[in-house]
């Protein structure tokens, strides 16, 4: 099981591109799209068992422009869901 | 075509990101996973986040973001993955009782009963001080009322307290004494005003995302807007900061009188605001004057204040000037940095004083607005008045007249409610250890973890002097395995009532799906007590609703008034801004202000009135700096700070059931200076035993450029490596609220 969620990034004023070109060697993390200056719009699949929190926590701390990560939908994608 | 589920997973996640773009893509999303959606309300921390919770088969399996709320359709990471914590492993399922020194199962009769003869044995035995009730900001409104009925007018005993007093104590006091009132004036729509944002020791980025995305948003938008952040650590907060100013803790106090010293030698002190509506004090009486207070700032200056703090004098000043700078708004925001402190509610004085010495309140953008760490402190315990000293909305204990008033409206004798305060939560631990409360009711709070000095008050706990009942949704926790009893209670969309936020915003959690295994909701299971107790006819409730009537009566003519929040309406709203007298009013977003306050007259002839206080003045007090409890010294040379990272919260029984948050910094660690580190000789990841005067904990370290040297700093969330073994339980002498922001400590390599 793998999840998938879609990610708002929040960056320092006129840094969205920047970041963005950072984020571009995190194979799990593909950019969707952007405003141009502040906001990134992304999407994170996991292949193994890596978290999404860590990566979030990866990017908070590895990236002084990056101000928040925050998720607007989070799922696995296996195809059965049991209890 | 066909459509694999990952790959119609990824192009909804796509779509909903880029929808909080403003792009379109939100029917896909929904689409991706069909099921019932109805509208609640977060479950973690006091920012109070509208969503939707989504119903799948009888389970919750998902959320998403009230795009009609404050929070404007965001959630923080731990919000998104609320669903994660309904069916963990350690849900508790059952209640157990302890036998022979362990907890075995049992069934809800036995259980009750025992609870109920050994409550009745203390009290005949002892009387009605031999027992006690610890609550939570995180129960609902409707179940901190049922337990503070029942113990306060119905087992007679005032110690009622929660958790609320270890996290917001000192800020209500610093409402209370200076404006005469409980809860901020002032409300999130402000931050959408604000040209300067003066933040003081919170770590909003971290503690309360949303809102710190709020503030982001404001800054962008608008050129100019400054943001002062007061914090010893450079946290992410502090990477939108024009201006950190980093200090030696404890030190604020200084700061914050240099900062009123600028405004009023410089001239940026509003002088008709001031004259119309503040008036001055020391000690707990308003009778000092302007010129008393100038003279008490004159020796505050900037370079004395930046001698005692550890900082730059001219950084004082500038934080000064911006705050004070004619024609521009200013809003404070802060939390547990000011409010966990010995002089706690003196710091929350000095906050109020600049907003009331340049008139930078009541007006959109400017005012102060204390953050709120749970979701109901503020609604179900601050205003519902569950703790030692208060009665509900805003009456007190020691006021004959309110007590008089509660029990006509309680329907009780008069003088059935104890005239003297009950223990506050420090004191009711330590009642246990003294053996004095003989009986404590722990509902929806893990002390067994979080109380400061922790080490002291678990072995109080563990002694067997005193029968524990813990209610709780998980098990164990480290105070559950401490606990005689162990009551399984319903969690978040399992049950209804009504959640109160940092804004004097109340909202409606409804009940979306059954309790897991035998829990119940901790409504009920207080109405069963009672019933056990004998006290059915005071707390005759069978359903919820009938507990929030009761409530609007008890609200209703006193200055929280929200009569107007029927069920009906809170059912439909996305939020509710106290006061609201009538089912007709809108709510108020700022209190005290002519026009939008239903208390202040029509006519009267000032724009604010500050009717908490029979003079309608709010007060400037003048409080000296004096230091924490505990300064380093030669055997505990480094100051010791706990607090929250953004993946975790509390004491983590929630956040570590969910499997992308249990990852994520889940191990407490250390963080210090390089050079602090260098010093230990100790790198990322080696162990470091940290000993204060009360007990040690062992953690990681990690390396931060950015720590203040001569600080370590460690995560509050870890139910292992406990930071409370370590913190100081000296409290605040007004709020009773410990320090656990600042100690001594020394720190070795392992």
């Amino acid at each position: 099981m793998s999840v998938i969620a879609g990610l708002v990034i929040e960056t320092l004023e006129g840094a969205a591109p920047r970041v963005a070109a950072r984020l571009l060697h995190l194979a799990d993390l593909e950019i969707q799209g952007g405003d141009g200056d502040h906001r990134l719009a992304a999407v994170w699949t996991a292949p193994d068992s890596r978290s999404l929190a860590e990566t979030v926590q990866r990017l908070i701390a590895a990236d002084p422009e990056v101000l928040g990560i925050f998720p607007t939908f989070v799922a696995d994608d296996s195809e059965e869901r049991g209890d | 075509m066909t459509m694999s589920r990952r790959d119609f997973l990824k192009t909804s996640a796509a779509a909903s990101a880029l929808t909080a773009l403003g792009a379109p893509g939100r029917a896909l999303a929904d689409a991706a996973m069909p099921m019932t959606w109805t509208k609640s309300v977060c479950r973690y921390c006091g920012t109070g986040c509208g969503l939707y919770v989504g119903v799948q088969n009888g389970k919750v399996r998902a959320v998403q973001g009230d795009r009609d709320n404050h929070n404007a359709g965001f959630l923080c990471l731990k919000g998104f993955l609320l669903p994660q914590i309904m069916a963990a492993p350690d849900r508790h399922l059952y209640p157990l009782v302890r036998s022979k020194g362990k907890l075995i199962r049992s069934t809800w009769n036995e259980a009750m009963a025992l609870v109920a003869s050994r409550f009745q044995e203390a009290l005949s035995r002892y009387g009605p001080d031999a027992v006690g009730f610890y609550g939570s900001g995180q129960a609902l409104t409707e179940e901190s009322y049922v337990a503070n009925k029942l113990f306060k007018a119905g087992l007679r005993t005032n110690n009622v307290d929660g958790n609320p007093r270890l996290c917001m104590a000192s800020a209500t006091a610093g409402y209370v004494s200076t404006y005469g009132k409980d809860e901020p004036m002032g409300c999130y729509e402000d931050i959408d005003h604000a040209d300067v944002f003066l933040i003081v020791g919170s770590n909003t980025a971290e503690a309360h995302p949303v809102l710190f995305r709020r503030i982001v948003q404001r800054k962008q938008n608008k050129r100019g807007v400054k943001v002062i952040v007061l914090d010893p650590r450079r946290t992410p907060t502090s990477r939108i900061a024009d201006l950190h100013l980093s200090f030696t803790p404890g030190t604020d106090l200084a700061i914050l009188n240099a900062m009123a010293h600028v405004l009023l030698f410089e001239g940026l002190a509003d002088e008709a605001f001031v004259k119309a509506h503040v008036a001055f004090g020391e000690g707990t009486e308003a009778n000092k004057a302007l010129e008393d207070y100038r003279r008490f700032l004159a020796e505050y200056t900037p370079a004395r204040a930046a001698q005692l703090a550890g900082c730059s004098a001219d950084d004082i000043a500038k934080a000064a000037r911006w705050f004070g700078e004619e024609g521009r708004t200013a809003m404070s925001l802060w939390t547990m940095g000011l409010n966990q402190r010995t002089k706690g509610v003196w710091a929350n004085n000095l906050v109020h004083n600049l907003h009331l010495l340049t008139g930078k309140i009541g007006r959109p953008g400017s005012t102060p607005l204390s953050l709120t760490g749970q979701p109901n402190a503020c609604g179900g315990v601050r205003d519902g008045g569950v703790l030692s000293h208060l009665l509900p909305y805003g009456r007190l204990i020691a006021n004959d007249h309110h007590r008089d008033e509660m029990e006509r409206l309680w329907r009780v004798p008069k003088g059935t409610l104890a005239s003297k305060p009950g223990r506050s939560a420090m004191d009711l631990f330590r009642g246990v250890e003294e053996g004095k409360v003989k009986c404590l009711y722990v509902m929806c709070t893990n002390p067994g973890q979080t109380l400061p000095n922790v080490n002291r008050y678990r072995k109080a706990m563990a002694s067997g002097a005193t029968f524990l009942v813990v209610s709780e949704a998980y098990h164990p926790t480290r105070t559950s395995e401490l606990a005689d009893v162990v009551l399984p209670a319903a969690l978040w969309a399992e049950k209804e009532g009504v959640y109160g936020c940092t804004e004097r915003r109340y909202q409606l959690l409804p009940k979306v799906v059954e309790p897991a295994g035998e829990a119940r909701p901790d409504f009920d299971i207080l109405c069963d007590l009672a019933r056990r107790l004998g006290h059915e006819e005071l707390i005759p409730f069978r359903k919820v609703d009938e507990a929030w009537t009761e409530i609007l009566a008890c609200a209703r003519g006193t200055p929280y008034d929200f009569s107007g929040m029927t069920r009906e309406r809170l059912r439909e709203a996305h939020g509710l801004l106290w006061p609201m007298p009538t089912a007709t009013h809108h709510g108020t977003k700022r209190r005290y202000v002519r026009g939008e306050d239903p208390f202040v007259p029509a006519g009267y002839p000032d724009r604010i009135c500050f009717y908490g206080r029979p003079d309608k003045r709010a007060v400037i007090w003048l409080r000296p700096h004096k230091p924490p409890e505990e300064v380093p010294d030669p055997a505990y040379p480094m100051y010791f700070t706990t607090g929250r990272v953004v993946e975790h919260w509390h004491s983590g029984t929630m956040t570590r059931n969910c499997r992308e948050l249990r990852q994520a910094n889940a191990e407490a660690v250390a963080e210090m200076h390089p050079d602090d580190a260098a010093r230990l000789g100790a790198k990322d990841g080696d162990l470091v035993r940290i000993s204060s005067r009360r007990g040690h904990e062992t953690f990681r370290v990690r390396v931060v450029e950015g720590a203040r040297p001569g600080l370590v700093f460690v995560h509050m969330h870890d139910d292992q490596r406990l930071c409370n073994r370590i913190t100081i339980d000296a409290v605040d002498p007004v709020s009773r609220q410990p320090e656990f922001k600042i100690c001594a400590v020394k720190v070795e390599k392992v």
